[in-house]
C-alpha cells in the first residue's frame, strides 16, 4: 500500500469529463430553471373516467399515427380489439380471413407478428389489477382462435397439442411441462427437413421461434422450461459440423440424457437425500403437489420409516388431491387440509417438505402460490423447511417479491363460488389469480438437490459452476 | 489390506500423538493414512480405493469424534479427486502422499495464521469469555499477550469434561489474568464480557458450528445481549454434514464420573 512511486495521471482527460458533466447538469438545471422562473399552474383535477377517456383517446391517436407511418400492420389493430370480446373473436377473425381461406401472405404476416409482438393482448383496462398490470394478463386461449391464428404448417402438431394441453391445465407442474416440451421438440426434429445447403441448426432455430411463441401464448413459460429450451438451443448450435441425420441423432440423445439426468435421476437422488432427513414418528407437511417431494416420501416409506404426511392444498386447483391419492395408494398415512388450516397443522408438524418451480440467486424460492405462507408459518413454529428442487431449475435471477415477476392465471378459477358468478359485470370488482409466490431464503432451512444438501446461499455457486458448461 | 497394516495406522497415529502433544489427533490422521496407503501392496486403483475405505472406517471407529470424521471425509474427497486426474498408478501413490502432507501442513500453519487474523478483534482492555479446549483459541490469546494487549479472560468450567481447568492452567502459565466461572453463570456475567471466543470440532455445511457441549447455550445468550461471538477453527475442519437439528449430531460418550455421580440414586444421565 505504501507506494513511493508518483501517482499516475488519469487516462481520460479531465476536460472531457467536465464537458459531459456540465452538459448533463445543464440539462437538469435547464429544466428546473424554467420551472422555477415560471409560476406553476395547478392542473385541473379529472375524475377517473375522464382520465381514462383521455388515455384511450391518446392510445387510439398513437395507433393511427403508427399505422399511417406504416410501422404497425393493419391486421394487428383488428386482432387487439377482437381480444377484448372473446365471444366475437372467432367471428371477426373468420370474417377477416374471408371465404377465400387462409392465404400464404396472411400466414406469413401472422408469422412475422408472432416473432416480434407480444402476443398476449392485455385484458380490458378496467379489469386489470393496477399492481400487476406490468405482467402479461390472462387471456383464455380458445382452441379455434389458436388454430386460426397459428396456422398448422408453422406450428408442429405435437407442439399444438402440447400448447393446448398446457393451456387446458392437463399438464401442470414445472417438471411435467418441461419434459413434455422437450419430447414435443423431439418430434419436431424428427419431422424437420432441412432445405438444401442450409444448416439444420439455423433453420430449425428459426422455425422453432413461432412454436415457442405459441407455447408462451398458451401459458407463459416456467423458468424450468426456459432453462431447458436454452439447453436445447445450445446443443442445437453445436451440431453445425454434423450431417443432418447425425445431428438429429445427437439431439435425440441430448434430450434423452437431459431428461434422464436432470429430472428423473435427479429426483431419485433428491429422494435419497430427503429420505435420510426423515425420521420415525415424523409428521411431514407438504404443500400442493411436487413430483420431487412425492418421490422422496415414497422412498422414505420404502426404507421402513414410520411417518405421516399432511397435505396442505389450495382451493382453486386442488392439485394436492392427486398427491394424496398417489401416497394413499402407496400405503402412506395421509391427512388433507386447505391452506386456511396451516396454523392448526403446524402445531403438530415436525418437518415441511415443499417443491419449487425455480430457485433464485439470492436463495429465494419461487413455487406455487401459498408455499411462501406455509414456509413462513413453519419458521414461526421453528419447524425446518426442506425445499426439494433439481439443479436445472436454478436461475441467475434475483427477485425480492412476488410482484415483479409472476404469472396471472385464469380469474374464473377464483370465481368458482356462486357469489362471484357475475363478477365481470360488477365495475369495482377485479379478480386476481396469481400462480407463483416467493419464499424468502430465511424461511428455507435447506435445499435438497441432486448434488447434495445445500444452504440457500449456495444457489449462485451452483449456477456458476454447473450451468456454465451445460447451459 | 492386511490386518497388521490396519493396526499400523492406529499405532502410527497414537505414536505420533505421543510425540507431538500439541497436535490434535485429527491433524495427524492425513499424514499417517497417506503413508500407510503408500506402503500397501495395492497394484490397481480399485484396490487402492478399497484400502482407503477400510483405512477410513477403521480410523473413524477407533477414534470416534466429529473432527476425525470430518478430516477423514476431507482426505477421502481430495484423494479421490486427485486420483481421477492421474495418468498412471505410481503417480496416484505420489498424489496421495502429497494430499497427506498438504493437509498436515495446513493444520501446522493454521494455528499461527488464525492467531494472526484474530488479533484485530481483541481490543486492548477486553474481557473475553472462553469455552471449551481449543488450540486455536489458546494460540490467539498467547499471540495477543505477546502483542502487549491487556485483557482478562473468563473461562467456563466446561463440565462434564472439565476442559476449563486445562485451559485456565495453560493461560495462567502465560501470565494472563483468568477467572473461572461455572457454565450456568454465563448469563450472570455476560454484561462484563466484551466478546466470546470458542473453537470448533467441525463446521457444518449449513454454516453452523459443532463445538463442546454448552457452546450453543452461550451463543444464544450472547445473541440476546448482542455480544460478538467468534469461532476460531482451521479450514480442514469443514465438513459436508448438514444437521437439520440437534438430533442429527452423533450421540456422544458421557464421562464416566458423571454417570457414577448419579448411579447411587439410580438416575441415568444423557
Amino acid at each position: 500500500m505504501a507506494d513511493n512511486k508518483p501517482r499516475r495521471p488519469r487516462v481520460h482527460s479531465s476536460n472531457n469529463f467536465d464537458e459531459h458533466f456540465n452538459s448533463a447538469t445543464d440539462k437538469i438545471e435547464g429544466k428546473s430553471k424554467s420551472n422555477f422562473l415560471q409560476p406553476v399552474e395547478p392542473k385541473p383535477k379529472l375524475t377517473k373516467a375522464q382520465r381514462r377517456e383521455i388515455q384511450d383517446k391518446q392510445r387510439a391517436d398513437k395507433k393511427e399515427r403508427l399505422i399511417s407511418e406504416g410501422k404497425l400492420p393493419l391486421e394487428s389493430k383488428n386482432i387487439n380489439s377482437n381480444n377484448t370480446n372473446s365471444s366475437t373473436t372467432n367471428d371477426n377473425v373468420n370474417k377477416k380471413k374471408g371465404s377465400k381461406g387462409i392465404k400464404p401472405d396472411q400466414i406469413f404476416e401472422s408469422l412475422e407478428k408472432t416473432k416480434t409482438q407480444q402476443l398476449v393482448a392485455p385484458a380490458p383496462a378496467k379489469k386489470q389489477v393496477p399492481l400487476f398490470s406490468h405482467l402479461p394478463q390472462y387471456e383464455r386461449p380458445l382452441s379455434h382462435s389458436l388454430v386460426n391464428r397459428f396456422a398448422a404448417p408453422i406450428i408442429h402438431t405435437s407442439v399444438l397439442k402440447l400448447g393446448l394441453q398446457i393451456a387446458n391445465g392437463t399438464i401442470i407442474g414445472s417438471n411435467a411441462r418441461c419434459v413434455a416440451t422437450l419430447l414435443a421438440f423431439k418430434s419436431v426434429i424428427a419431422d424437420f427437413e432441412t432445405s438444401k445447403d442450409q444448416l439444420m441448426a439455423r433453420e430449425l432455430d428459426k422455425s422453432l421461434k413461432p412454436m415457442i411463441n405459441f407455447l408462451v401464448y398458451c401459458r407463459p413459460l416456467a423458468i424450468s422450461m426456459a432453462n431447458a429450451i436454452k439447453f436445447f438451443k445450445l446443443k442445437l448450435n453445436s451440431t453445425n459440423s454434423l450431417s443432418e441425420a447425425e445431428a438429429k441423432q445427437f439431439m435425440y440423445e441430448q434430450i434423452d440424457q437431459f431428461i434422464l439426468e436432470k429430472i428423473i435421476a435427479a429426483d431419485k437422488i433428491i429422494a435419497n437425500h430427503a429420505a435420510s432427513k426423515i425420521e420415525n414418528n415424523d409428521i411431514i407437511v407438504t404443500f400442493a403437489s411436487s413430483s420431487a417431494v412425492e418421490t422422496a416420501l415414497k422412498y422414505a416409506f420404502e426404507g421402513d420409516k414410520k411417518f405421516r404426511v399432511i397435505i396442505v392444498d389450495i382451493r382453486q386447483t386442488k392439485e394436492g388431491k392427486e398427491l394424496l391419492q398417489n401416497l394413499v395408494e402407496f400405503g402412506i398415512e395421509c391427512s388433507y387440509c386447505l391452506i386456511s388450516a396451516i396454523s392448526y397443522v403446524m402445531k403438530v408438524a415436525s418437518k415441511v417438505l415443499i417443491g419449487a418451480s425455480a430457485l433464485l440467486s439470492n436463495g429465494n424460492a419461487i413455487s406455487r402460490a401459498g408455499a411462501g405462507s406455509v414456509a413462513m408459518m413453519a419458521h414461526a413454529h421453528n419447524i425446518p423447511v426442506l425445499v426439494c428442487c433439481e439443479t436445472y431449475k436454478f436461475c441467475e435471477r434475483a427477485l425480492l417479491d412476488s410482484i415483479c415477476f409472476n404469472e396471472i392465471g385464469d380469474p374464473e378459477i377464483v370465481a368458482s363460488t356462486p357469489i362471484l358468478k357475475n363478477w365481470q359485470s360488477k365495475d369495482n370488482l377485479k379478480l386476481l389469480n396469481l400462480m407463483y409466490d416467493l419464499t424468502p431464503s430465511q424461511f428455507v432451512s435447506m435445499i435438497v438437490t441432486e448434488i447434495g444438501i445445500l444452504p440457500p446461499t449456495s444457489v449462485p455457486v451452483v449456477v456458476r459452476e454447473y450451468h456454465k458448461d451445460e447451459m | 489390506m492386511a490386518n497388521d497394516e490396519i493396526k499400523s495406522i492406529i499405532v502410527g497415529i497414537e505414536q505420533l500423538k505421543k510425540q507431538n502433544e500439541e497436535r490434535e489427533i485429527a491433524d495427524l490422521i492425513p499424514l499417517v493414512l497417506s503413508q500407510t496407503l503408500n506402503s500397501t501392496k495395492a497394484k490397481t486403483i480399485m484396490e487402492l480405493d478399497e484400502n482407503l475405505k477400510l483405512a477410513l472406517a477403521t480410523t473413524k471407529t477407533h477414534f470416534p469424534s466429529n473432527s476425525v470424521a470430518a478430516i477423514c471425509d476431507l482426505f477421502s474427497f481430495l484423494v479421490k479427486r486427485r486420483i481421477q486426474n492421474c495418468q498412471d498408478f505410481s503417480d496416484c501413490k505420489d498424489q496421495i502422499i502429497e494430499v497427506g502432507k498438504k493437509l498436515y501442513e495446513i493444520s501446522l500453519s493454521s494455528r499461527t495464521k488464525i492467531a494472526e487474523f484474530a488479533q484485530p478483534f481483541i481490543g486492548d482492555g477486553a474481557s473475553i469469555l472462553v469455552h471449551g479446549f481449543s488450540h486455536c483459541v489458546i494460540a490467539t490469546l498467547k499471540e495477543a499477550a505477546k502483542n502487549n494487549k491487556q485483557f482478562n479472560i473468563f473461562v467456563t468450567e466446561g463440565r462434564p469434561s472439565s476442559s476449563g481447568k486445562l485451559v485456565a492452567q495453560l493461560l495462567k502459565n502465560e501470565g494472563m489474568p483468568v477467572t473461572m466461572i461455572p457454565d450456568s453463570a454465563v448469563a450472570r456475567n455476560i454484561e462484563k464480557i466484551d466478546m466470546i471466543l470458542i473453537g470448533a470440532d467441525v463446521v457444518a455445511e449449513s454454516g453452523g458450528v459443532v463445538s463442546q457441549i454448552g457452546a450453543y447455550q452461550i451463543s444464544i445468550t450472547a445473541a440476546a445481549f448482542r455480544k460478538p461471538f467468534y469461532v476460531a477453527v482451521e479450514s480442514n475442519r469443514f465438513s459436508r454434514i448438514y444437521p437439520l437439528s440437534q438430533r442429527d449430531l452423533p450421540a456422544e460418550k458421557i464421562n464416566a464420573d458423571l454417570i457414577n455421580q448419579y448411579a447411587d440414586i439410580g438416575i441415568t444421565v444423557k
